[in-house]
């Protein structure tokens, strides 16, 4: 009977382990998920996990990675890097295979000690220059860096609009720092020195003293780089403050949230971006953003449809090499692919894009709408 | 430099406007509301909600929110003011800040993330006037503000209820046995800061934008220009915000950008340091 009860138990053991083995371990293949839900800098982020939940949805519906059901691990970055350090912990806890990281740099420098000790491939949207010279080789950017986005625009001022007198106007930020060496640097290449420099912090909502010392300096363009709200009080106070003089804005202003708060003085402004979801002809990515609004009940924007390629070149490496780390990182090192909004390889750095296009907007019947003047592909042989 | 001071001013008022609520719960219940901020951002979410989403007028929408705001008002106070008003100072702060990430959250999952805006009841248009663009939403601000600041000074000196207020905020046990319903008062209060805070909100709006974290980034410069003009002083609440205002933007455009906030802070601390107690605050005797 105490054998019978042995045996019992045993049997017991056994059962609940594979129990816990089946639900947790070999059922799922988790990805991580971390990028910002709260905070004002869910603005971008939410778009961005809706993004990967787009991709996982798809995958899983087809059955999956090999059979195996993606399941994404979402943990919220808000806008603190405390928030994304534990946020990563929560992740790595979970014990996934890969991360999708946040876009934010100053988040992704706090997460990079610990991405190196856990040997876990982390791919995100940054443009911060700084973030591939980092020695990170876990590290993979997949939307073009500031040298690339910041390189056309400046280009784009200076050969097409035929700019000498250029006044920057940047943001406080690791993101507007990094840019604004950048520019100064294509600048001095080209023998121009800028007519004004100011900067502000990215919860300014008052642009009146920086724009005033812009408008003193008489210049020819005004070069801007700043987040979505900055951004829309910058090119609005600019119209109010009679700043007549064309305007190239950073990527934030193709955003259709910011043509919203910007109204009519989005006409003429220049932006540089990556892609235009909401306006390409491609029918793909028609039929992508179709899906997308239906979805989400928003319109998405173009860090959106990179990270949805960031979350499909992911799971196709997962799907080649399986849910190890370490050759997930060596697959993506090696291997190009074709996304929705174009074509990744990563170099040395494991910088993966290298396209960027400059547009500029006219209002027509009230809304924003994006002329695209020239595409740039700095993509190295 | 007329230019400067004009944004300076109407940034001024705009702070001053939205520590006024604030200031009038202090001085009534000696509760330090860091949550007001986020009244603020409600009243401003609220017009935006009705005008947008119903579609109506933006004067309803006003009248609407302003109702919208009242009943706010009182649920704040039953909730986190009056259950532990009788405990330690630290706790009602405490409690603020509870209700402000409260706030704060249950705007991000209602509204989202996106900045929005809110009309001006004047449009978007300006006035040049000798080259110096007065925004028609930045007359409308100097003027409520005028309005508010006469209109809140002839309420507490002329009218019954404004002097039944006045005696809760200096003595609430003496008010009780003159026959004031303090409780009553305490709500009457809550509900005035709440349509202050809509007040403000209607016209920060249009300007700042509204996101969920546009309470906090009120707050803090209210809160500045509130200590800088006195601490619980009205007067002095409308000089601090408007020196707060013109020295933001003067500091921006004359001087440097980069370390603009650096610079204003030092001048701030500075006035502190020669006048502890603000521009009016009221001298502290020593008791011997």
């Amino acid at each position: 009977m105490n054998n019978f009860f042995k045996n019992l138990s045993h049997f017991a053991l056994v059962l609940c382990l594979f129990f816990i083995f089946a639900t947790t371990g070999l059922a799922e293949v988790k990805v991580g998920v971390i990028s910002s839900q709260t905070s004002s800098l869910a603005i971008l982020g939410q778009r961005q996990i809706n993004a990967a939940i787009l991709a996982a949805e798809e995958w899983n519906e087809k059955g999956g990675i090999n059979g195996t059901k993606i399941r994404l691990i979402i943990e919220d970055s808000a806008d603190k890097t405390t928030t994304a350090v534990t946020a990563l912990d929560r992740v790595l806890g979970k014990n996934v295979c890969a991360i999708l990281g946040p876009i934010y740099s100053f988040q992704l420098f706090a997460m990079f000690p610990e991405v190196k000790k856990e040997k876990i491939p982390m791919l995100s949207t940054s443009g911060t220059r700084k973030l591939t010279q980092m020695d990170n080789r876990w590290y993979f950017r997949t939307y073009p860096h500031d040298g690339i986005t910041k390189r056309a625009y400046t280009l784009y001022a200076v050969e097409e609009l035929k700019s000498k007198k250029p006044a920057l106007m940047s943001v406080t930020t690791e993101y507007g720092k990094s840019g604004h060496e950048i520019i100064t640097n294509i600048l001095k290449a080209k023998g121009i020195a800028p007519v004004a420099e100011t900067w502000h912090e990215k919860a300014d909502k008052d642009m009146t003293g920086q724009l005033m010392r812009v408008k003193r300096s008489d210049p020819d363009i005004i070069i801007s780089q700043a987040h979505p709200s900055d951004t829309a009080i910058i090119l609005k106070q600019q119209r109010d403050l009679g700043i007549n003089v064309p305007h190239m804005a950073s990527s934030a202003a193709s955003m259709p949230s910011v043509h919203k708060l910007v109204g009519e003085a989005m006409e003429g402004v220049y932006v540089e971006t990556v892609t235009l979801p909401n306006f390409d002809p491609d029918p793909n990515i028609r039929a992508w953003t179709k899906k997308y609004i239906e979805k989400f009940k928003k319109k998405p924007d173009s860090f959106a449809l990179l990270y949805y390629d960031t979350a499909n070149f992911l799971f196709e490496a997962i799907k080649s090499v399986g849910p190890d780390r370490t050759k997930i990182r060596d697959w993506l090192e090696t291997t190009r692919y074709k996304g929705l909004a174009g074509q990744y390889k990563f170099d040395q750095e494991h910088n993966g894009a290298f396209f960027a296009i400059i547009v500029q907007y006219h209002i027509k019947d009230g809304k924003a709408v994006p002329e695209l003047k020239k595409k740039y592909d700095f993509t190295p042989n | 430099m007329i230019q400067e001071i004009v944004a300076g001013f109407s940034m001024g008022c705009i702070y001053a406007l939205a520590g006024f609520g604030f200031v009038l719960v202090y001085n009534a219940v000696g509760a330090v509301n860091f949550a007001h901020g986020e009244l603020v951002m409600f009243g401003g979410y609220f017009g935006y909600a009705f005008s947008t989403h119903l579609g109506i007028p933006l004067w309803l929408a006003f009248a609407t929110s302003l109702l919208a705001m009242a009943i706010l008002g009182i649920l704040f106070n039953q909730v986190a003011y009056l259950p532990i008003r009788n405990r330690p100072v630290s706790t009602v702060i405490i409690a603020s800040i509870g209700m402000s990430i409260l706030l704060r959250n249950s705007a991000l999952a209602i509204w989202g993330p996106d900045p929005l805006k809110l009309n001006s009841f004047l449009g978007d248009g300006a006035i040049n006037i000798g080259g110096i663009v007065f925004l028609r939403h930045q007359l409308l601000i100097f003027a409520v503000t005028a309005f508010v600041f006469t209109g809140q000074s002839l309420f507490f000196s002329r009218t019954a209820i404004g002097r039944k207020l006045q005696a809760t905020a200096q003595d609430q046990e003496a008010a009780k046995l003159m026959g004031i319903k303090v409780t009553r008062m305490i709500n009457l209060t809550f509900i005035l800061a709440a349509l202050l805070a809509t007040i403000a909100g209607f016209l920060v709006a249009p300007l700042w934008f509204l996101d969920p974290e546009v309470g906090l980034a009120i707050i803090v410069k209210a809160f500045i220009a509130i200590v800088i003009g006195g601490f619980g002083s009205i007067p002095g609440l409308v000089v601090g915000g408007i020196f707060l205002g013109l020295t933001e933007v003067l500091v921006a455009s004359h001087l440097t950008s980069e370390y603009k906030d650096v610079i204003s802070f030092f001048i701030l601390i500075t006035v502190l340091m020669v006048m502890p107690q603000g521009f009016f605050g009221e001298k502290i005797a020593e008791k011997v």
